[in-house]
């Protein structure tokens, strides 16, 4: 049996899905003594579905492997490292918004994005694009449809308060 | 009387602004590979947060109608389709660009798609108030079967892998299980994090799933541009050309079996409108007298998958607005933006709001009409906006992001969109379908307590409970669509199975 990319997902969502199956035997409630069908009931058919479900596509892999010559599959490059960036950028996003409202975050964010994920350098397209874009999201967002977005603390607070009312 | 009054609703700039404004961004994002409706509507849901229920339904109504077209776009000029509902138009469309017909092939496109539309609005208006009417009579036991209906289509949506739409559908059905139980008020699935006693919500989540989770897996992919090859007809000005009467009245058979296909299509759960484009495609190509021109650009093979999936689009807004069950991945999500005005979809809404439900009606017919109008002048802009460096949209799409998510909840909302970017970006790397996912979130809490509903009803009778006519009756159709798949892939690997041995003993005959 050719151990491939192919068998990484259901032998992994089998595995959760027996863990979470085990979190089912904590679903207790008082009022569920005179149901058959309890709290844990659903979720764990649904786990139950999943674990069969998983060990078929398991199994059909393996009977595909026995019969079929090994194929090395699309070869497909990925850049775990972009993304790993734009997820931090993210996560860095969500926290700074918080700090310092959305205007600055915002613009900050997306210099980020462009610089780093995307590897940018021309200092005017990765100074103009956000600002533009930052602009007209203040707008909509602020301007327009009056969203109670963050607006920071302290110092930002100030700025913030200014511009949006 | 209330036909009348949902027209009546229209006559305010605020909703005919909203109307042009769905069209128009609809139509954008459908030109844009990889934007969909779903992803359109997922991603704008918070931005109608501050407008007036009605106002933000139709902008999202207008948005969906008019996506489903805008695909053709770029499927007719790059063979490129802008989202999977186009897939058979690229195939045909691009034949006609190709010939320097451009134009025509748009023509035909966004005519077959605004008939479409139209026709299925008929439908829209005779079948929904029946539909909520006799739904009205259901109980849990048949809130069960409908949201199992819902489910089953899960396998006709997944083309590709049953088993795994299967798997993807159960997951979302387990993360509609997360937070305190509606009926006992059991924790589940919390992991001691008060954020998850409320439950997954579904706009964070439909946000992170489609549109964020596309932004990573371009990035992740390296795909630094949308369309790849941009030569010829976006250096040409490209212009919309109706076709003549006579091409018209040549194709009004196929667009009214195509539409009417289309409406059937839509309106059963889960199955829409990529299944119906293909579906009406495939008809034409066997029910024309002469097959000959299919798959080398001939008209009828533009305006059958088109008519078929408007009009699947509105179908699919039947059982939404009727039952409450979502006919597609769009109409779940759209679930959203009844839940943000505090609007939950089905009978009794139906009953209650009725001038809210057929102001829709006439919305969806205008929006259509829209499509028609606003095609002329806004393809060969969506044409090149295709060319936007991919960079400026995934940066404007991951701000929008974290902004609807911030507006909709708080920080936590924005980390739960965020988580759900990375499990569509798994997913997606790993062959999951993301539509059965949405399904089965937004289907969970149906099936559940109605299914315990019924059995408190029913004293824990299982069989007094599914064996209620109604209930059984939707319970074997549901059955039936879960098991379609595979009894037809089986049917067709056996014949092909005989044929061959059939093929082998004739040759073994005459050697």
């Amino acid at each position: 049996v050719h151990v491939t990319r192919e068998f990484v997902a259901p032998t992994g969502i089998a595995a959760a899905a027996i863990f979470l199956l085990y979190v089912t035997t904590g679903f207790r409630s008082p009022y569920a003594q005179s149901e058959i069908f309890g709290p844990a009931s659903f979720p764990r058919a649904i786990l139950i579905g999943l674990i069969a479900v998983s060990f078929i596509q398991l199994l059909r892999l393996v009977m595909r492997s026995t019969t079929e010559p090994p194929h090395p599959g699309p070869s497909a490059q990925f850049d775990w490292l972009r993304f790993t960036a734009a997820l931090a950028a993210l996560i860095g996003y969500i926290i700074l918004i918080k700090f310092t409202g959305f205007l600055p975050a915002t613009l900050t964010f997306q210099v980020a994005i462009l610089v780093v994920v995307f590897g940018w350098r021309d200092l005017r397209m990765v100074l103009g694009v956000p600002a533009g874009l930052t602009f007209l999201y203040f707008m909509i967002f602020v301007r327009l449809l009056d969203l109670p977005l963050p607006q920071g603390y302290g110092w930002f607070r100030q700025l913030s308060r200014v511009l949006y009312f | 009387m209330e036909i009348i009054a949902g027209w009546q609703l229209l006559i305010s700039p605020e909703i005919a602004l909203a109307l042009v404004l769905g069209v128009t961004v609809g139509l954008m994002l459908g030109a844009l590979p990889g934007m969909d409706a779903t992803v359109g509507v997922a991603l704008l849901l918070p931005v109608t947060y501050a407008l007036e229920p009605l106002t933000a339904l139709l902008f999202f109504v207008s948005l969906y109608a008019a996506a489903v077209f805008g695909g053709s776009i770029t499927a007719i000029l790059f063979r490129i389709p802008g989202s999977t509902e186009a897939i058979m138009t690229a195939i045909e469309g691009h034949h006609f660009t190709a010939r320097g017909e451009a134009g025509v092939a748009l023509g035909i496109s966004v005519a077959a798609s605004a008939t479409g539309g139209l026709i299925a609005c008929l439908g829209l208006y005779l079948a929904t108030p029946y539909l909520a009417a006799a739904a009205l009579e259901f109980g849990p036991a048949e809130y069960f079967a409908l949201g199992i209906l819902g489910l089953s289509c899960i396998s006709s949506i997944s083309s590709n892998d049953q088993l795994k739409g299967l798997a993807a559908g159960l997951f979302g059905l387990l993360l509609g299980t997360v937070g305190l139980d509606l009926i006992t008020g059991a924790k589940r699935f919390d992991f001691g994090a008060n954020v998850l006693l409320t439950g997954i919500p579904l706009v964070p989540a439909s946000i992170g799933l489609f549109a964020a989770s596309e932004v990573f897996r371009r990035i992740v992919r390296r795909e630094s541009t949308l369309v790849q090859s941009v030569a010829g007809p976006t250096q040409e000005r490209v212009r919309v050309r109706l076709p003549k009467l006579a091409e018209l009245i040549r194709l009004r058979w196929t667009v009214l079996r195509s539409s009417l296909l289309g409406l059937a299509i839509g309106i059963l759960p889960g199955a829409g409108a990529t299944t119906a484009a293909i579906i009406g495609y495939s008809v034409e190509t066997k029910v024309a007298r002469d097959p000959k021109g299919f798959g080398k650009g001939r008209a009828e093979g533009i305006a059958a998958p088109e008519a078929a999936n408007n009009a699947a689009a509105v179908g699919a807004m039947i059982p939404l607005l009727s039952l409450g069950i979502p006919g597609s991945a769009t109409t779940a999500v759209l679930i959203g933006a009844f839940l943000i005005h505090n609007l939950q979809p089905g009978p009794l809404l139906f009953m209650r709001s009725s001038d809210l439900i057929y102001g829709l009606f006439a919305g969806i017919t205008v929006a259509n009409l829209l499509v028609l109008g606003l095609a002329f002048f806004t393809v060969r802009l969506f044409a090149r906006l295709a060319l936007v460096p991919y960079p400026i949209l995934a940066t404007a799409i991951l701000s929008v992001c974290v902004i609807g998510s911030l507006s909709f909840g708080d920080v936590n909302a924005a980390g739960l969109m965020l988580a759900f970017a990375c499990i569509g970006l798994v997913l997606e790397l790993a062959g999951y379908p993301l539509a059965p996912v949405i399904l089965g979130l937004v289907l969970s809490p149906i099936i559940e307590v109605s299914i315990r509903r019924a059995l408190i009803m029913a004293n824990d009778d299982m069989l007094a409970v599914l064996s209620r006519p109604i209930t059984a009756t939707i319970l074997t159709i549901a059955l039936v669509f879960l098991v379609a798949p595979w009894l037809m892939r089986t049917w067709h690997w056996l014949t092909a199975d005989l044929s061959t041995a059939a093929g082998k003993k004739r040759k073994g005959k005459d050697d």
